[in-house]
């Protein structure tokens, strides 16, 4: 019983350490800005000053620029992400695939080479790669922005995928193909059994794409500008709006929050069971 | 309906262990072929190789005349039942029926009858809706039957279909098996390490050992006229007792020493060629008795064990020459350790060359 306790404290903790910031993200987003630095400090927003969202959204007195504003670079972010997803999958499950079923060779040199790219850091390709976007005429496209996404994002979701495709049995396959099914027909027979890893690259995609700063600070500087980068251009020359920051914030967390709720229900254990005798 | 003919196949994989070694097999149209052995000896590569789930190393498959070495799985017109069944576990079981079926574009009308029939076939009619992480393993198995049933292939390949269900599910299984075949009409080729399995259900079997035919023949020929001593030893239970014997020439007739023991041999044995040399005896434990029998070798031992199965006791002697077991009556009442004499109907023995394994032909007697 005392165990018990001692978990549910436990997990209790853990939920106040995540959920906590997103609180205070939604806390600051409510409050005037003379509420922001009152003392002793405000806790509860209120009483609550939605006119950071207005001016968001462009609703009464709002700033129409900023609408418009905020409104493309949120739409510049669910494309890119959802296109960087869509080409990841598009990569990661022939490839994961072969990794797993086919034997070719240098299979065990290729795989390895893919995984090493994970460790070179952004920075270290980020000129060379400018260079190259320059010379290609892709800056500030989202081609550009979807294939780095894509190309940094697509080693893991490869592993991913082999793995996943690795705990399906031989012989579901096997079958199929003596059904009459080709290889690519038999792969895409049992790609229902490796939902959990296509899921998971799909969710671990969105959500670093979405996440990030310094690529799309580069690369995309107008037209294809996203969320993350716009919200820091909230900073001004002399003051910093944090009520408008926070509110874009919390905006911006609902399509991975979106995507995490939608897909959490397709995680379910126990697709696998029945195919096999175990 | 098709011939499948293997010729001088092999298969080496590519860490050089050489799975299969130049074996050919000719097996008729509608027949039931068991390939049967121990684990490892190579039966399930040769039925991958038909599938083609295999690459052939050299040599060649016929399917129904036609070369198929290069042929897709999907090609070849077969439908195989795996050992752990391999269903979609994803698809109803109306669906894993109505897979093949699908992609081979067969208009809806078609596809429901084939499944609906081989459904009541099997009696899995009220599980059609299911998927298959609801079913049991013998309703699992049923399903996999079907699933090869509705494609009305060429050839029907089973890898130890029956080897996961339970024992009694597995009795019964085996004559559904052998009814199934007399009822689609179809080649079946079914690998078992199970004797009694290849016995009670094969028209013919092939016993294979370490990627080798050691003999291709009915079950009653295989147990009555095993070719080596590996197929004497496997095909039957108890297994058949072998005896190691050294031929003599006494007094101008041929006898045994088995052990110090002297085997006295019918009248009518030819041994001449072997005097001198040293033969393996075999006798199924049917042909051993205890007591002293009128004309039979008699030999002395000592009781090991007694099984005792209900319906028969098996008796195990230690002799001089060897174990020997015995099938006996159900009320035989020896205790271990009990001294008893045997007798040996040595006119039913089998001899086997001790260099080469292999069966001497003719065996104890002229009469062949």
């Amino acid at each position: 019983m005392r165990r018990r306790y001692g978990r549910l404290i436990f997990i209790m903790l853990i939920v106040l350490w995540s959920l906590f910031p997103i609180y205070w993200g939604l806390r600051t987003s409510l409050l005037t800005n003379n509420d922001l630095l009152a003392k002793p400090l405000k806790y509860l927003p209120l009483p609550v000053w939605p006119d950071n969202y207005r001016l968001l959204f462009g609703l009464n007195n709002g700033d129409v620029l900023l609408r418009s504003q905020f409104y493309h670079a949120f739409i510049n972010s669910v494309i890119s992400c959802s296109l960087a997803s869509l080409l990841v999958i598009i990569i990661s499950v022939p490839a994961g695939y072969a990794f797993s079923r086919m034997n070719f060779p240098g299979k065990k040199v290729i795989f390895w080479l893919v995984l090493a790219t994970m460790a070179i850091p952004a920075y270290a390709v980020l000129i060379p790669l400018y260079k190259l976007i320059i010379a290609m005429g892709l800056l500030d496209t989202q081609t550009c922005i979807t294939l780095i996404y894509a190309s940094a994002f697509a080693p893991l979701a490869v592993w991913l995928m082999r793995n996943a495709f690795d705990t399906i049995p031989i012989e579901v396959e096997e079958a199929a193909l003596i059904d009459g099914c080709t290889r690519p027909g038999a792969m895409l027979t049992i790609l229902p059994l490796a939902m959990p890893g296509l899921i998971a690259v799909v969710a671990i995609t969105f959500l670093s794409s979405w996440s990030q700063f310094v690529i799309p600070l580069v690369f995309s500087p107008i037209k294809t500008l996203p969320l993350t980068v716009l919200i820091a251009q909230f900073v001004g020359k002399s003051s910093i709006n944090y009520g408008l920051m926070a509110a874009a914030g919390m905006i911006a967390i609902i399509p991975p929050a979106v995507v995490v709720l939608a897909f959490n229900r397709f995680l379910v254990s126990g697709l696998m069971t029945g195919a096999l005798k175990r | 309906m098709a011939k499948v003919i293997l010729d001088h196949v092999s298969k080496v994989y590519e860490n050089r262990v050489e799975a299969v070694a130049d074996l050919s097999l000719e097996i008729e149209d509608k027949e039931f072929v068991v390939l049967v052995g121990p684990s490892g000896c190579g039966k399930s590569t040769i039925l991958r190789m038909i599938a083609g789930l295999e690459e052939v190393t050299s040599g060649d498959i016929y399917i129904d005349g036609k070369r198929v070495n290069e042929d897709e799985p999907g090609e070849r017109d077969i439908a195989m039942v795996f050992q752990n069944y391999a269903l979609y576990p994803h698809m109803t079981v109306f669906d894993n029926m109505a897979f093949g079926l699908k992609l081979r574009r067969k208009p809806r009308e078609e596809i429901m009858e084939k499944v609906m029939n081989a459904a009541r076939i099997l009696g899995i009619e009220d599980l059609l809706r299911r998927k298959p992480g609801q079913l049991s393993g013998g309703e699992r198995q049923r399903v996999a039957l079907g699933r090869a049933m509705v494609r009305d292939p060429k050839v029907f390949l089973m890898d130890e279909p029956l080897s996961n269900l339970d024992s009694q599910l597995r009795i019964q299984m085996r004559s559904e098996m052998a009814k199934l075949h007399r009822r689609i009409d179809t080649t079946f080729i079914y690998v078992t390490h199970d004797q009694t399995e290849a016995m009670t259900m094969g028209t013919r079997i092939a016993v294979i050992k370490g990627g080798r035919l050691s003999q291709f023949d009915s079950p009653q020929k295989i147990y009555d006229a095993p070719r080596d001593l590996f197929v004497a030893g496997f095909i039957g239970t108890p297994q058949m007792n072998l005896i190691t014997a050294s031929v003599l020439e006494i007094d101008g007739r041929v006898a045994l020493k088995a052990g110090g023991d002297l085997l006295r041999l019918p009248d009518n044995a030819f041994l001449k060629q072997y005097v001198g040399k040293t033969v393996i005896l075999g006798l199924r434990p049917e042909d051993a008795y205890y007591g002293e029998e009128e004309s039979m070798a008699v030999c002395a031992g000592e009781v090991d064990l007694v099984e005792r199965l209900g319906s028969e006791s098996h008796l195990y002697v230690n002799t001089p020459g060897g174990r020997i077991g015995i099938k006996a009556k159900p009320q035989v009442d020896f205790v271990g350790g009990e001294k008893v004499i045997i007798s040996l109907d040595l006119d039913k023995a089998h001899l086997f060359d001790a260099d080469t394994g292999q069966s001497i032909p003719g065996g104890i007697s002229l009469e062949q």
